[in-house]
Parts: C-alpha cells; sequence; structure tokens
C-alpha cells in the first residue's frame, strides 16, 4: 500500500512539474499533499497527516488559486528546454542520497509506532517550548510583511 | 522499506523545477516539492529511529512555515505581476540596477 502511495505521489510531482496549464499544476500539487498526508497516517504520524492535509493539501491551494484567479495568466508561457538542468538535478539528488546514506546511523526499522496526540502535544509544548515562541514570532512578522507588501500599492492608487 | 528513493527524487524534481522553469507559480511548485521531500525525510527519520513523536512535533513546524514561505511568495509575485504584468522570471531581469 505504501509503495502505491509514494508511486502516485511521484506520478503527481512529475505531473506538477510539467502541466502546461498552471490550474492543473496547482491541483497536481495539492493531489501530492494529500498522498503525503495519506502516508503519515500510514507511518502512524495522524498529528502531522491531518496538518498536511488541512494546510498543504487545503490552504495552500486555496491561496495559490485564489492569486491565480486575480492574475488571469493560466498558461506559462513556452521557453527553449534545456537537458543541462535535468542532468545537474539528478546529480545534485543523487549525491544528497549518497552523503545521506553515508551519513546516517544504521537504526532499527520500526514501521507503525503507536504515537498518541497526547505525547506529540507535551513534546511541543513542554520540551520545544524554548523555539516555539521565536517561530510564532517570525510567522507573525511574515504575516506583517505580506500585509506591507499587499497594502503598499493599494495607499498609491 | 526504504524510502530514501522517493525522498531525493521528489528533491530532485525540486531542484528541477526551481532551475528550469520560467514561471513564478511553477517555481513556488519546486519550492514546495523541496518542502515536502525535507517534510517526509524528517517524519521517515522518526519511523526508523523510533521518535515518531518528536519528529511529528518538528513537521508541525516546518509545514507552518512553509504556508508563511508560500504566503510571502505570493505577495512578491503578485506585486510584481502589478508592475510588470506577466509572471516569467526573465523580465525580473530589468529589475536589475
Amino acid at each position: 500500500m505504501i509503495y502505491l502511495t509514494m508511486g502516485l505521489m511521484l506520478v503527481f510531482a512529475l505531473l506538477a512539474i510539467f502541466l502546461k496549464d498552471i490550474l492543473l499544476s496547482v491541483l497536481s500539487l495539492a493531489a501530492v499533499s494529500t498522498l503525503l498526508s495519506i502516508a503519515f497516517f500510514q507511518f502512524g504520524a495522524p498529528v502531522a497527516g491531518a496538518l498536511e492535509l488541512s494546510v498543504g493539501a487545503g490552504l495552500i491551494t486555496v491561496l495559490v488559486v485564489l492569486t491565480i484567479s486575480f492574475i488571469q495568466q493560466k498558461k506559462e508561457i513556452p521557453h527553449k528546454r534545456t537537458i543541462t538542468w535535468a542532468l545537474f538535478s539528478f546529480i545534485a539528488a543523487a549525491a544528497a542520497a549518497g552523503m545521506f546514506m553515508v551519513f546516517t546511523p544504521k537504526a532499527v526499522v520500526n514501521v507503525l509506532t503507536e504515537s498518541p496526540w497526547r505525547e506529540v502535544g507535551e513534546i511541543f509544548w513542554k520540551v520545544r517550548s524554548f523555539d516555539i515562541l521565536p517561530q510564532a514570532l517570525v510567522i507573525l512578522s511574515a504575516a506583517f510583511g505580506v500585509l506591507a507588501l499587499l497594502r503598499a500599492d493599494n495607499g498609491r492608487e | 522499506m526504504n524510502l530514501l528513493p522517493v525522498i531525493f527524487a521528489l528533491f530532485g524534481m525540486g531542484i528541477y523545477c526551481l532551475l528550469s522553469r520560467h514561471n513564478l507559480i511553477k517555481l513556488l511548485i519546486g519550492l514546495e516539492l523541496l518542502g515536502k521531500a525535507t517534510t517526509l525525510a524528517i517524519v521517515w527519520s522518526g519511523v526508523i529511529r523510533n521518535t515518531l513523536s518528536y519528529t511529528q512535533s518538528l513537521a508541525l513546524v516546518v509545514i507552518a512555515i512553509e504556508v508563511m514561505v508560500v504566503a510571502v511568495f505570493l505577495a512578491l509575485m503578485f506585486a510584481f505581476y502589478r508592475q510588470s504584468g506577466t509572471l516569467d522570471t526573465d523580465d525580473l531581469r530589468r529589475l536589475k540596477g
């Protein structure tokens, strides 16, 4: 089952890159997010799965589709394709995979571990309480940045 | 079951999309693919090290930051579109100097 999920995820990722229609590309990306959240549920990680499903497949898709509807440019302008970038990406990914495999310590595979929501919440709010606040501030500052960017031109008009 | 090939296939696709595409929304899709590969790697590392609760809490933060990256990217893209009327990255070169 997990292989089917992963295979479909790669197919939809390829579609997201190569489809000419931008809207279909974004919907393919939403499918990737949905399949990723299904994989998280299969791993026994329901908290990450639920957030990925609601945020990755829901909120991000809505934001991008809304922006596309404002912009009204539905098609990608065609450009000359170069094989160099494909080769470079393949080599970079293979090098990263090689480094990961060399430096990752050997571990016993233990799939479908039980992980109650309460345990994740305790780690999130108690063990990691020190870095959660700065991260919340970073997110807040990004939100103010978006507001400033969108407000600047409105004022001029 | 080894998910490393899937993780690095997603990672490679994200890099390829960022390097080869000229549309700003396609660049955003490339960034998203990189983020998804990272999230999958984090959760998968929790599965194999049996620290799933801790890695889930890390994945929550990564997903939240990913949304903010998307929001800022879309705002910048919208501002650029209002100025230039296009989403093609070749036109960004006019902003040089």
